[in-house]
């Protein structure tokens, strides 16, 4: 039996996945055998031309579930193209206007386990809309085999 | 198999439930299983407001049978006639966008820890007797005490 994620004993993880094809949502799946805690998620919005509102969220994606999820201050529009940070502890804050940056506080214990995934999304997304420069900053611990 | 343990709160387990439907008109309430110490780290819902009343203000607490605790308010009331997307969660900005997106969100408390005879429970302010709850989706860490 692996040991039982004593929370003292972790892991620190950057992890930038590849860019997810447009219309399309970033991941990161938790490794087979591991807890992780998402600390950091960023990445680049580029709105398409599609005239819709775009509303930024972080989430975990749990057995077809949506939960611990985390909103941005404003929504996206048409041609945008915005950079979000969500990160534990900060204020969300919108400076697009003068720096094309939305920043968004995640929960403070964004605990996922095996068979979830860490997800940044948006409400609206459009199909040429494009998630690009992922990085997720992950506490991990791992089960000894 | 859960481990078995003495509370050492270094170590826990991470769990969700979702509970089944409330009868409309009837809040949440969700106990804390028996032998287990639980920490709410998130609770997301839908709320179908029926198109009657007042604006409603939905909050979430922990409940011992006596008192209530940990209340927890969404950014904003919330109006009626439509399904609302409720979350809450530890340490997330409390946002309202509403009118675009019928999606609320607030920041939850961090006293909601748990014990056998304590529930999870919302406190909606003005909820009527056609209102609904549902897609109900708790995550919690969970220390379950030796037998």
């Amino acid at each position: 039996m692996g040991h039982p994620f004593d929370q003292s004993i972790f892991d620190l993880v950057t992890e930038t996945p590849a860019n997810p094809a447009a219309g399309t949502y970033g991941s990161l799946p938790v490794p087979n055998g591991a807890r992780i805690q998402a600390l950091s998620i960023s990445c680049l919005y580029t709105a398409s031309a599609v005239v819709v509102d775009r509303l930024p969220y972080a989430y975990i994606y749990s057995g077809a579930k949506v939960i611990q999820l985390a909103l941005t201050k404003s929504l996206i529009t048409a041609s945008e193209a915005v950079e979000l940070h969500f990160a534990i502890g900060i204020a969300g804050e919108d400076l697009v206007a003068t720096h094309d940056k939305q920043y968004a506080a995640l929960p403070d214990e964004m605990l996922a386990v095996e068979g979830d995934v860490v997800r940044i999304n948006a409400y609206g997304l459009s199909a040429l809309d494009q998630i690009s420069d992922l990085v997720f900053r992950t506490k991990q611990w791992v089960s000894e085999s | 198999m859960p481990q078995e343990h003495n509370l050492n709160t270094d170590i826990f387990e991470v769990r969700q439930s979702s509970p089944a439907n409330p009868a409309a008109g009837v809040q949440l309430s969700w106990p804390c299983p028996d032998r287990t110490r639980v920490h709410i780290l998130s609770i997301d819902f839908r709320y179908a407001v029926a198109n009657a009343g007042a604006a409603r203000l939905v909050i979430v607490a922990a409940y011992d049978g006596t008192d209530n605790w940990g209340h927890s308010p969404l950014a904003d009331t919330v109006g009626i006639n439509a399904n609302k997307d409720c979350s809450f969660a530890l340490g997330v900005d409390a946002r309202d966008h509403e009118t675009a997106m019928n999606r609320l969100s607030g920041k939850l408390s961090s006293s909601l820890i748990l014990n056998p005879g304590d529930s999870l429970v919302t406190l909606i302010d003005a909820m009527d007797a056609t209102d609904q709850l549902s897609l109900i989706h708790i995550r919690y860490k969970r220390w379950i005490t030796q037998a």
